[in-house]
């Protein structure tokens, strides 16, 4: 190494190895004008790779030449790496490098990725829109149907609550009311709470309780056998009691459901008052059988029980007894006194032979002023009493019309019996008639049998 | 002008595929730069350097508005345009387009452009001569954004494939 040429190379290693190197060539070198730009030069290009490794992209390159090239390359693929990192944040992950060796591999490999998560996440997230989408629909109509179904529980709770029939419903494994609607006040008295406090035997009488618990019972028992529950409706008429102290008669219309929830059987049902249709039936029924005028039993009742009587001796043996009365001279008390009078005697008679009779023996008045009696358990010989008392309580009688008339009353009565083996009802009418006729015959007011 | 014959057209640029059977769409790069530089010194003797470089200019903005309404119209997404415009350059040899920077709000743009068709391998020079570039490039960005810009190459330097830096700015009057 040429002496001279010392300080100039000591100064160029300077400028490469000591970071206090001055930025411009020393005073005392500037008369070697070659030395100086040389330097400079390499201190410009110096100060750009200094500028690089501090983060500083945009420091102007002003030199020119190949090395100088290099460094405006390097810091020209730095920007352009940065511009492309600020694509990637925004969400273009199709950037790749093809100018920075392994770097670019690595760079491409991460965009890549990003790009295929990028495709899975649009993926999922347009699978996750489309389930949202589908749940939204699900929501929708579920809140439509929960909407319609509100409105039409509503409908019903409005209906049962202000229907007069009491619907509610029993679970069969406690015997409990679980639903009762409210018009079970007007129906028993009871509120709805008091009704579902309190057992099944609360709300029926002992007998009607003990048949529902023995049907339910006998219903869990197949159902439990894996036979199902029993399938239609049934009805029934049940007393159930009033928080008064009364009962009320009720009509109970009943299905067996599994409640959907708890896969428990359960009845349902629906109670109905039926007082007044019970009190028209009794009326009907009152109709048939009894003589509106008398209130003793009419002609087709009293001999229908009659002709039962008949079989029971037909089966059991005697002995029975028939009484058949006529009021003696009663065209004369209607001609005499009018009709109505005539109604009242009839009433008096039918009385008179009320008091007399005992409860298993029945009367009827067969037509007019004709009255049949059947006397149960009784012989010819005690008939024959009982009509002497039936006829001198009749003669007893202490008629009067309004204007204070007296109406005597008498009547003739024929007896008869049952005979045993093959007696009949109308065998008996007969004999029993010719009783009475013989009676009419023999003067009136007296008792003939006919065995 | 009453009648002008060369007003640009891509019909002027004929059937290459019909005409060329044989040789194909290319030629080399020198064919195509000996041209370019013979225009050069024919427009300089005549007009001088600065109305020489400002044809350059306004040539190559006539060629980037075509370029761009053959290649890469389609899109309003910027980041898509770069793409299609880095590929299409690429692809066609014209030089290697990277992006330093991109201000869209503010119309400002630093790009470079690597193996550059018209100057890449060119011997340094003291001052800028890739004026058509500029023009060019002016062109697209005038096209893609439908306003004015003005480009000028800031940095062209020798690194062996010798790579320019143009900047590209929305001028203020638009």
């Amino acid at each position: 190494m040429s002496a001279d040429l010392g300080p100039a190379l000591a100064l160029l290693h300077r400028l490469i190895n000591d970071k206090n190197a001055p930025e411009n060539c020393p005073e005392h070198f500037a008369a070697d004008s070659e030395l100086c730009r040389l330097y400079d030069d390499l201190a410009k290009i110096r100060q750009a790779f200094i500028a690089l490794a501090a983060g500083d992209l945009d420091r102007r390159i002003t030199l020119k030449g190949y090395l100088a090239g290099v460094v405006k390359t390097l810091q020209a693929n730095l920007k352009h790496l940065t511009w492309q990192t600020q694509m990637i944040a925004s969400g273009d992950f199709s950037q790749r490098l093809d100018f920075m060796g392994d770097f670019s591999k690595a760079f491409n490999s991460m965009t890549e990725q990003l790009a295929s998560s990028s495709r899975i996440i649009r993926e999922k997230e347009a699978e996750l829109q489309a389930i949202n989408a589908g749940l939204s629909q699900e929501i929708a109509a579920r809140r439509q149907a929960q909407a319609a179904l509100a409105e039409s529980e509503a409908h019903y709770r409005n209906l049962t609550e202000n229907m007069q029939d009491v619907v509610w419903v029993l679970d069969a494994g406690t015997l409990r009311f679980t639903y009762i609607s409210p018009s079970v006040v007007q129906l028993r008295g009871y509120r709805p709470e008091e009704i579902l406090a309190a057992p099944l035997e609360a709300a029926l009488t002992a007998a009607s309780a003990a048949e529902v618990r023995a049907m339910v019972d006998a219903a869990l028992v197949e159902y439990r056998a894996g036979r199902g529950l029993p399938a239609g409706y049934t009805t029934a008429e049940v007393e159930q009691p009033c928080k008064d102290g009364s009962s009320v008669w009720t009509e109970v219309v009943t299905h067996w459901v599994v409640n959907d929830r708890s896969g428990a059987p359960e009845v349902h049902g629906v109670t109905r008052d039926i007082t007044e249709r019970r009190a028209f039936q009794e009326e009907l029924r009152r109709q048939a059988t009894i003589d509106e005028l008398t209130g003793t039993f009419n002609r087709r009742h009293f001999l229908a029980g009659a002709e039962m009587e008949v079989h029971r001796c037909v089966r059991h043996g005697p002995p029975l007894s028939l009484l058949m009365l006529d009021i003696d001279h009663f065209k004369q008390v209607n001609d005499t006194f009018g009709h109505a009078v005539g109604d009242l005697a009839l009433q008096a008679v039918a009385a008179a032979l009320t008091r007399l009779l005992r409860r298993t023996d029945s009367l009827g008045r067969l037509g007019g002023e004709e009255f049949a009696l059947l006397l149960v358990e009784t012989d010819l010989g005690t008939a024959e009493v009982v009509a002497e008392r039936f006829r001198a309580e009749v003669a007893a009688i202490d008629l009067h019309t309004d204007d204070g008339r007296p109406v005597p009353l008498r009547v003739s009565i024929g007896v008869t019996e049952y005979r045993p083996v093959a007696d009949t009802m109308s065998m008996m009418l007969f004999r029993a008639d010719q009783g009475l006729y013989q009676a009419k015959k023999g003067g009136r007011n007296r008792v003939v049998s006919v065995p | 002008m009453s009648e002008r014959k060369y007003a640009f057209s891509w019909d002027l640029i004929g059937d290459i595929e019909l005409g060329r059977p044989n040789l194909g769409p290319t030629t080399r790069i020198e064919v195509y730069r000996l041209l370019q530089f013979v225009f050069r010194d024919v427009l300089e003797q005549r007009f001088g350097s600065e109305v020489t470089d400002e044809l350059f200019y306004a040539a190559g903005k006539i060629a980037g508005n075509e370029f761009y309404k053959k290649f890469c119209s389609g899109t309003n997404d910027i980041n898509e345009f770069v793409a299609t415009l880095q590929s299409v350059l690429r692809e066609l040899g014209i030089g290697i387009m990277r992006v330093e920077s991109a201000d869209i709000e503010r119309g400002s743009f630093v790009i470079t452009i690597s193996e550059d068709l018209d100057c890449s391998g060119l011997p340094e020079l003291d001052f800028e001569v890739c004026v058509y570039d500029e023009g060019f490039i002016a062109g697209l960005m005038e096209s893609f954004t439908g306003k004015k810009f003005r480009v000028k190459e800031v940095d062209c330097w020798c690194t062996g494939d010798r790579t320019c830096r143009f900047t590209a700015d929305v001028v203020a009057d638009n």
